[in-house]
């Protein structure tokens, strides 16, 4: 569908940007009964939650892999599955590889966890997960909110600070304690005071800085876990889940569901400018010159593409444009797709468990000197990685008795010192490497390869910096200061803008919050002016 | 001899001389200078109250060099200058000057200044402080080069009734054609100079832009051609007098900059100090401009005034 069927003159809400925020936002607007249009500049629809052929026969979920973060309620709210949401595998357990010896196995239940091996680990291990599971579930509800403005006076924004405090209160003197004491550090040596095993250590480590620029040692990494699991908490008993047809199906369904509700869905669409009209958003211009009326703009594109880019510089105030400007928006995780020829063993692997998330990542100095490259503008010379093979549970997604390997790789600098176009296939040949310490028949194996970095991610999915979270998930840009304070309720500066996507509260992963908390906010604006 | 291998280095010399430094302190009767900006200048050079009536009666020169200078240029440079200030600068024509405040996000005033518009896309804006970070912060997202020009250009206010005639007399040819806010581009004994009517004191008045190579010579010739014009030299005590006279403000003396002050409370908007003339709702965004209209919507607490006491 091109943007010449654009339909009528004038719509209620255009959303710039068809990625699974921007479709969770038409969703909710469409359900109330807004006129919605959408505009996603690709010509597949789904921005970077989308599956994509990238061998002949062989297809891979562009980004994101796996679907842990996405609440069985908006699922269900929006009616994903009689949208064409079908499972390939739900609750799939987590087995960190450990070469010579046993993997480590972390499923969800205490009796689904084997390999922790040192002594009075598992009971260590047992309380960690009891701890972080009691401050996710403080934390939880957090995701599902407007953040409230500093120094606010709407008794909707103090009564939720004051249910968060009262959530606090409630954990009782030694844990409320305890988080408030771990708030602040790095995952590192909250780890190394838990537990002795380098292995569950690193697996654990991974989870905090997963899509990340950061390492376990930077400040701030214990919150980026704890946020992670507040938003894992809501997915009910689905946990690691694998769409059938990838994450694009999730978004299809979404796209479907968009539709059924009276959404227009444009792709191939480019927004090159929001239009301005009395200090007003009224509209958006796309690349083709036509330009399309609404009364609200909403733009899940990244803050700095939102405000600098498709808004403009002169009709914001230039503090706010610095602010945003400071933003950290450079990703450092890359997407390694290989194409196999057969299922390749892992040593030490149950044949059953090619189907779990693996993990690659020994130790937390494993993981932190993987980091360490990164910082000064080279891939890591021994990465971490998260790998799954979609096709062992999706016969969809490869030829018959052929495989699907999909890594998520950190870490891979947006800006590599001496550019990604001369040292892409060496970076690729030090991932098969690793990859095949681990299983060692994956080498002869690969058919075709395809890495994705951040410069890659930035030019297909239009996405500032190539990060999978728009910018950092880091202490100074959550919650109320996500993006920047003036746009952190979705609404922003410039009356009828909003924002939607990964770069606000409650932030990236394929988790829809963003698109459902700003719907909310454009309808109750809309109510009372 | 290239003055910058004479002089000592920059932490043995925490104020520098302006090109008039030597002929002024010669002229300096109370050996009273103060520092402006990094340079050294004069204070008074002989009472405040002669140096005054000569503004009023006379023709006086004052060195405005540490005046800090950016030459902003580029592409944008007029929709960034008309982001940047309150005014409508838009409309500014080549050759023009305008007088314009800019304000932070809350719409208090960060500082004020003069635009001169020297090409389609070339200005220049001469300010009392500082301003390069705020300059370069509000560039992101236009087209614009912003470079500080202080050392590049001598710069003399010359003020005072008879300021014209000497002028005149110079060979300023059609001087007094020079309206009020125009540039214009002259030659005298050799000397190319560019000549705004502009000033800090609401008399007749110039001020003389020129390089730094030639400062020397434009004082000594300027000091002959007005000698029968009660030319004379003032410090800023004289120019402070007359500027209050004719209901100028000054940044750090009637208002705290924005970014610099301290306690909550104390900084100030446009509208608070009687500038709304320079405010206009209407030319577009600008910055501050919500917190402005959001100021006027909710009424203004305070009021700068002008008192008349005869």
């Amino acid at each position: 569908m091109s943007h010449n069927s654009i339909g009528r003159d004038k719509y209620d809400a255009i959303i710039i940007g068809g990625g699974h925020n921007g479709l969770v936002c038409a969703n909710y607007l469409a359900k109330s009964g807004r006129s919605v249009l959408v505009l996603e500049a690709n010509q597949q629809l789904g921005g970077m939650a989308i599956t994509r052929e990238f061998a002949p026969g062989f297809r891979a979920s562009a980004a994101a892999h796996l679907l842990n973060q996405m609440p069985e309620r908006l699922v269900a709210e929006l009616d994903l599955e009689r949208h064409g949401l079908r499972w390939a595998a739900e609750g799939l357990p987590t087995v960190a590889l450990n070469g010579a010896s046993p993997p480590l196995v972390l499923g969800r239940g205490e009796n689904e966890r084997t390999g922790i091996d040192h002594p009075g680990e598992a009971q260590a291990f047992a309380e960690f997960n009891r701890r972080m599971e009691r401050f996710a579930s403080v934390l939880n509800p957090l995701l599902t909110q407007t953040p409230p403005r500093l120094g606010t006076e709407r008794w909707t924004d103090r009564l939720n600070l004051l249910k968060t405090g009262w959530r606090i209160r409630r954990l009782g003197r030694r844990d409320m304690r305890e988080l408030l004491r771990i708030g602040g550090m790095n995952v590192y040596d909250l780890l190394n005071e838990y537990f002795q095993s380098p292995l569950l250590q690193g697996a654990i480590g991974l989870d905090a800085v997963l899509g990340t620029n950061l390492g376990p040692r930077s400040p701030g990494t214990v919150m980026t876990l704890l946020y992670r699991l507040a938003t894992q908490f809501g997915t009910g008993l689905r946990g690691s889940a694998l769409p059938m047809g990838g994450l694009g199906a999730l978004t299809s369904s979404l796209g479907a569901a968009a539709r059924h509700s009276g959404a227009k869905i444009c792709t191939d669409a480019t927004v090159t400018r929001v239009l301005v009209r009395a200090d007003k958003a009224c509209g958006v211009r796309l690349a083709s010159g036509q330009e399309v009326a609404a009364t609200t703009v909403i733009s899940s594109a990244d803050p700095k593409a939102s405000f600098i880019a498709l808004v403009g510089a002169e009709h914001l105030d230039a503090g706010f444009v610095r602010q945003v400007s400071h933003l950290r928006t450079q990703g450092s995780a890359a997407k390694l797709h290989l194409a196999l020829s057969g299922l390749p063993a892992f040593t030490n692997l149950a044949s059953t468990a090619h189907g779990s998330r693996l993990l690659i990542c020994p130790s937390l100095d494993y993981l932190e000197r993987a980091y360490n490259h990164s910082k000064y503008g080279e891939f890591s010379q021994a990465a971490a990685l998260e790998i799954t093979l979609p096709s062992v549970h999706d016969a969809t997604l490869a030829p018959r008795g052929q495989h699907v390997l999909s890594a998520v790789v950190q870490y891979a600098p947006y800006r590599l010192a001496g550019g990604w176009a001369s040292q892409r296939g060496q970076f690729i040949e030090s991932l098969i490497d690793a990859i095949a310490q681990y299983a060692p028949a994956v080498r002869s194996m690969v058919l075709a390869s395809e890495l994705l970095t951040p410069e890659d991610i930035e030019r297909e999915f239009r996405v500032t910096g190539g990060h999978w979270h728009h910018e950092d998930l880091a202490l100074d840009q959550f919650y109320m200061v996500r993006p920047v304070p003036g746009a952190a309720q979705y609404s922003t500066p410039l009356p009828g803008f909003y924002l939607c996507g990964a770069g606000c509260h409650p932030g990236g992963g394929v988790m829809g919050l963003a698109g459902r908390n700003a719907a909310r906010q454009v309808l109750s604006e809309a109510a009372s002016p | 001899m290239n003055e910058a291998h004479a002089l000592p280095p920059h932490f043995q010399q925490p104020l520098l001389p302006t090109p008039f430094h030597e002929r002024a302190r010669a002229l300096s009767q109370m050996d009273s200078f103060i520092p402006w900006a990094g340079y050294s200048t004069v204070d008074v050079f002989s009472t405040m109250e002669q140096e005054y009536f000569a503004i009023r009666n006379a023709t006086t020169l004052f060195d405005l060099t540490p005046m800090v200078k950016y030459r902003i240029a580029g592409p944008d440079a007029a929709r960034y200058l008309n982001r940047l200030v309150t005014r409508d600068v838009a409309r500014l024509k080549v050759n023009r000057v305008s007088y314009c405040v800019w304000c932070n996000d809350d719409g208090h005033i960060i500082d004020d200044g003069t635009l001169f518009r020297l090409g389609e896309h070339e200005y220049r804006l001469c300010t009392a402080e500082w301003q390069l970070d705020w300059l370069l912060g509000s560039a992101i997202g236009f087209d614009v080069q912003i470079e500080e020009v202080t050392a590049d250009i001598a710069a003399l206010a010359m003020q005072g009734p008879t300021s014209c005639a000497v002028l005149k007399s110079m060979g300023l040819a059609h001087i007094e054609r020079l309206r009020p806010f125009e540039i214009g581009f002259y030659a005298s004994a050799g000397i190319s100079l560019m000549v705004s009517r502009t000033g800090f004191t609401g008399d007749l008045g110039y001020e003389l832009w020129v390089d730094p190579a030639r400062a020397g010579a434009l004082w000594d010739a300027l000091r002959i051609a007005g000698r029968s014009r009660g030319i004379r030299p003032i410090g800023s005590r004289a120019l402070n007098l007359a500027r209050i006279e004719a209901g100028f403000l000054s940044p750090k003396v009637d208002f705290v900059s924005a970014e610099s002050s301290v306690r909550i409370g104390t900084d100030r908007s446009p509208l608070e100090l009687g500038l709304e003339w320079l405010v206009d709702f209407d030319k577009g965004h600008f910055t501050g401009r919500r917190a402005l209209l959001e100021q006027t919507r909710r009424g203004l607490k305070r009021l700068l005034v002008c008192l008349d006491i005869d």
